[in-house]
């Protein structure tokens, strides 16, 4: 329900507020100085929709990535049973020429292993060696 | 505009200058400051070049515009608050006497400048609230405040001048 004016606000309403005067359009062309015309670049910068596309793609990008986390995670795979083969024959032939055992259990568990934890790592290139 | 039309600048202001000048004669009391800010408005925008192009309500934005520069012009200056609202006209035959006119511009002159955009821009210029508080930057209901708050103070004003 609208309530009816009272006594000020009438005497206000009948109150009107001069126009601006005529020679101020004049100043105010003779007085601007207009940018120089937008670039496509610009246009493309400063577009509401090109900030929104780009604001919602950013999220898109973030959920994808969020839940591929949980649901599409490839798991490293380990070395072949026919590269732990040759990593044997390898690490067999270091330890004859001198080098210990620990030593080429490290060396070979960064060519083979490269890719799985460290922990992980030193654990199979043992594993192998033994 | 944003192509550096000079057609686009004059037909801008074509359409929000009457506007501008009323809001600027209810924040600065007098047609010749007002003049002056709306000037320099203009002035502003024609130089925004491309930023103007992400500006989806541009009478809006220009009100904003002004306010900031009243209010930056303001803190600069430190202005008094007594003047008298000037300019303002009443047309023959409204029943409103010339002391009636003095005394309501007066009143108004001395509210805080908030409140007497307020009541101009939604009395004088007929404005919803939420025009208003688009064109001030606040929310609806402060500038619904500051309106009631204004009308409140001008009756104060004007009742004690009885």
């Amino acid at each position: 329900m609208k309530r009816p004016p009272d006594e000020i606000e009438t005497r206000l309403r009948e109150l009107t507020v001069p126009a601006p005067p005529l020679d101020l359009k004049r100043r105010v062309m003779a007085a601007s100085t207009l940018a120089p015309r937008a670039s496509w670049r610009d246009r493309v910068w400063y577009s509401p929709t090109w900030r929104l596309a780009a604001a919602a793609a950013l999220v898109a990008m973030l959920t994808a990535d969020r839940w591929s986390a949980g649901t599409f995670r490839v798991e490293m795979a380990g070395p072949g049973p026919a590269a732990v083969e040759e990593s044997v024959l390898v690490a067999a032939e270091g330890v004859e020429m001198g080098m210990s055992e620990a030593a080429m259990a490290r060396l070979i568990s960064r060519v083979e292993f490269a890719g799985v934890t460290a922990q992980e790592s030193r654990e199979q290139a043992g594993a192998a060696l033994r | 505009m944003a192509d550096g039309d000079r057609e686009a600048l004059a037909e801008l202001y074509d359409r929000h200058a009457p506007a501008l000048f009323n809001h600027a004669v209810a924040l600065t009391r007098s047609p010749a400051d007002a003049e002056d800010l709306v000037q320099g408005v203009f002035v502003k925008a024609a130089g925004m070049g491309a930023r103007l192009l992400g500006i989806r309500r541009a009478g809006a934005y220009l009100h904003r515009m002004l306010r900031m520069a009243f209010l930056d012009g303001e803190r600069h200056r430190g202005v008094a608050g007594e003047e008298p609202l000037t300019g303002v006209e009443v047309p023959a035959g409204a029943g409103t006497t010339e002391a009636d006119r003095l005394a309501l511009a007066s009143a108004l002159g001395r509210l805080p400048a908030e409140q007497r955009e307020a009541v101009v821009l939604h009395v004088l210029q007929g404005l919803t609230f939420r025009e208003v508080a688009a064109m001030t930057g606040v929310p609806i209901w402060t500038a619904a405040s500051r309106y009631r708050l204004g009308m409140g103070g001008l009756r104060g004003i004007l009742g004690a001048q009885r």
